[in-house]
């Protein structure tokens, strides 16, 4: 008797239980730390979390991969090329610590034999452009003031220095025509913005460029491919390293679930919402670059500061890259002495490299270019026609006979703007502080953030090391 | 002193020496396949907030002269209605119209920005596709977009403000035969009801059929539609 009243009140409970609405019933996951963001920052955060005894860290990631800015390519016979960030070099301990832990290896970059420059429509090989001596010298003697001027910059805070406001209020292009630089020196700088910031001289802010450098560890190293920042590959692809690391986190990275509301209530949960759950927290990283977070409505309001930095970065004049790999039966540039490399002031490929596969099965050349600035490449079609046709120029005939092509076009990607933008006049001054400082329990990542690295992806990885640190001070407090 | 004019010497003549033998040298090549425009978006550095100074951002996708791209994958702008611009950002914005590659632009600008830069993108010439201009052609409107879009979009494409049916005439046609397929399926959650109804209706042929009059019929911003369709001259 006693056992069928139980039954039928267990019954009846249950009965009832079912038919409350779903939202009451599956309610938010409650977590230490919600980390918005799967690229290499947002996974640093985690693991460095977990390694400080915080576990319970879910990471959302909006897209149905992991890895951001860096993502692998399928080329045949199961080999990858990148179609975002890929090399390394000396000074980037981070994320070659990061990808050894992760199971990932190197390898050199290909650099035997000549690279190719085209400047002022002149091509010239050898390890320099041609160049005069008098064009040498005034290139040299303003790179040395400028490094040297980075080097007085306080390390990641370059908003702190005593001319700040000063440096920040000037082009670099107006800054080199300050100083009589030579046309020359100019597009040689504009080489330099081209390749590696994504701007332009005139665009660029001084104090944004000098930052850059000093970040990156000097402007020889930005420079230099060999032995420089872009001298070192991974084996696997570079996005190989975030893969491993989600896998690594067993379960706490759920992709396909863009955030699109933070809540830092008073009561000292912060609440988030995705187009899929919702979740509750101590705290929050966000991992991503600045622009991109204004897909996230935070609710309960930003700093002047935060709001003011990722409303004027996302209004920014862009150079958004398309990485456009062209593939070969075999990397036959080398035959002829060349390494692959081009570097170009305003030719419609702003680099090439060769991106061959370690054991050089195939041969692959990749471009970098960007449709707003060639409108005849806009269209994939058009690209596929052309772009082997600007390497004919550079290695002849042989280039024309591609075996196909794999593309990454990062100005139509839905979650990333652009890749990596360069701050204009006066941005660094009014909101740099924001690129890290805290908003109440919002804390921030992503390589943008970093002091050491930014832009790289060592920065992504080290930015995910303070910001654990960060959060797991202010959960012990 | 000596020592130092002999250390000066060594100086100077490895330097010499090393610039000699790591200075590149001229290889002849031919012409680059296209050049890069001059565009003052680029070089101006001129940083204010004028609704062509607001464009030089969309221009990075939209290109500087607002044409977009003819593989479909980012929609011509220039010469659009400034009313439909205005909703389509303010949509974008709000999150009503969920398109995430757009957010951030559309956040970016202020209000006043917005209408300043919708403004600049509907003064923009509607000209520049490679097709053959004007009717040469092209006088017979198909009877497709005559039956399924004219009551919105107008009897030319030219678009309907009060109804916010955009302008189509002279969009790419892979946009427009994506988004007829993007709006059936309600993609960005706010199709209209009478598109995704007529959408199930208008078969593929007939898709592409009224894209490529609409992407060949060029209008010009502002004339009006039976003026353009009479004249049959080019802009």
């Amino acid at each position: 008797m006693r056992n069928r009243r139980e039954f039928l009140i267990g019954g009846a409970a249950a009965l009832g239980f079912s038919l409350l609405p779903t939202r009451l019933v599956c309610a938010e996951t409650k977590v230490d730390v919600v980390v918005i963001g799967g690229g290499l920052a947002g996974l640093s955060t985690a693991h460095n979390l977990l390694r400080q005894g915080v576990k319970s860290v879910v990471v959302l990631e909006a897209r149905d991969r992991v890895g951001g800015r860096t993502l692998n390519l399928p080329l045949p016979n199961n080999h990858v090329v990148e179609g975002g960030g890929e090399w390394i070099g000396p000074g980037q301990d981070r994320i070659a610590a990061f990808a050894a832990e992760m199971g990932v290896e190197t390898f050199d970059a290909f650099y035997e034999g000549e690279g190719l420059y085209e400047i002022q429509g002149l091509v010239s090989k050898g390890l320099l452009p041609e160049m005069s001596a008098a064009q040498g010298y005034d290139f040299t003697r303003l790179a040395t003031t400028l490094q040297g001027m980075a080097d007085q910059l306080p390390l990641g805070q370059p908003w702190q220095a005593n001319n700040a406001k000063s440096l920040d209020s000037i082009t670099l292009a107006s800054w080199l025509h300050s100083q009589s630089a030579a046309a020359w020196t100019v597009e040689a700088f504009r080489i330099i913005t081209r390749a590696v910031l994504s701007g332009y001289p005139e665009r660029i802010s001084l104090l944004w460029f000098l930052h850059y450098i000093q970040s990156s560890g000097g402007l020889l190293g930005i420079a230099l491919n060999d032995n420089g920042l872009q001298d070192l590959r991974f084996v696997g692809g570079s996005q190989l390293v975030s893969i491993n690391a989600a896998k690594a986190l067993q379960g706490r990275v759920h992709l396909n679930e863009p955030v699109e509301e933070v809540s830092d209530h008073a009561n000292g949960v912060v609440e988030v919402v995705t187009r899929r759950g919702r979740y509750h927290a101590s705290r929050v990283v966000v991992a991503m670059a600045p622009a991109d977070t204004l897909r996230i409505d935070f609710k309960t309001g930003l700093s002047d500061q935060r709001k003011e930095l990722v409303q004027r970065w996302a209004g920014l004049t862009k150079l958004p890259i398309i990485k456009h790999s062209v593939i070969y039966d075999k990397p036959f540039w080398r035959d002829a002495g060349f390494n692959g490399s081009v570097v170009t002031d305003r030719a419609p490929l702003q680099l090439v490299f060769d991106n061959s596969p370690q054991d050089a099965s195939i041969g692959v050349l990749t471009a970098f270019l960007s449709a707003a600035e060639v409108p005849a490449m806009a269209s994939k079609p058009e690209r596929a026609r052309l772009v082997p046709q600007e390497l004919s120029r550079y290695f002849g005939p042989k280039a024309l006979s591609s075996i196909g092509y794999v593309e990454k076009d990062w100005s139509t990607d839905p979650w990333s703007i652009g890749c990596i933008t360069p701050l204009t006049k006066g941005i660094l001054t009014a909101a740099g502080p924001a690129l890290r400082e805290p908003v109440g329990r919002i804390h921030w990542a992503g390589t943008e953030s970093s002091e050491i690295g930014c832009g790289y992806m060592d920065g992504a990885v080290r930015s995910g090391e303070r910001a654990a640190v960060e959060v797991v001070a202010a959960l012990k407090a | 002193m000596k020592t130092t004019v002999y250390v000066l010497l060594v100086l100077i003549c490895l330097t010499i020496t090393a610039f000699y033998f790591l200075n590149g040298t001229a290889v002849i090549t031919a012409e680059p396949v296209a050049s890069l425009p001059e565009s003052p978006w680029v070089l101006s550095g001129v940083e204010d907030t004028s609704g062509a100074e607001l464009f030089a951002s969309c221009a990075s996708c939209h290109m500087a002269d607002g044409s977009g791209r003819s593989d479909g994958e980012v929609p011509r702008l220039a010469g659009q209605s400034e009313k439909i611009l205005v909703h389509k950002l303010q949509k974008l914005r709000d999150g009503s119209s969920y398109l995430p590659v757009m957010v951030p632009f559309a956040r970016a600008l202020t209000l006043a920005g917005q209408n300043q830069v919708a403004r600049y993108m509907a003064g923009l010439s509607n000209i520049g596709l490679t097709v053959e201009a004007g009717l040469n052609g092209h006088h017979e409107v198909p009877s497709a977009y005559q039956e399924y879009c004219a009551g919105c979009h107008g009897s030319v494409g030219e678009g309907n403000d009060a109804l916010l049916a955009p302008k189509l005439c002279g969009q790419h046609s892979t946009y427009l035969v994506r988004r007829m397929t993007e709006i059936k399926q309600n993609i960005r959650g706010d199709a209209d009801a009478a598109m995704i109804s007529v959408l199930k209706t208008v078969s593929q042929n007939e898709r592409q059929e009224i894209a490529q009059w609409l992407e060949a019929f060029q209008c010009t911003a502002g004339q009006d539609s039976s003026e353009q369709l009479h004249s049959g001259s080019k802009s």
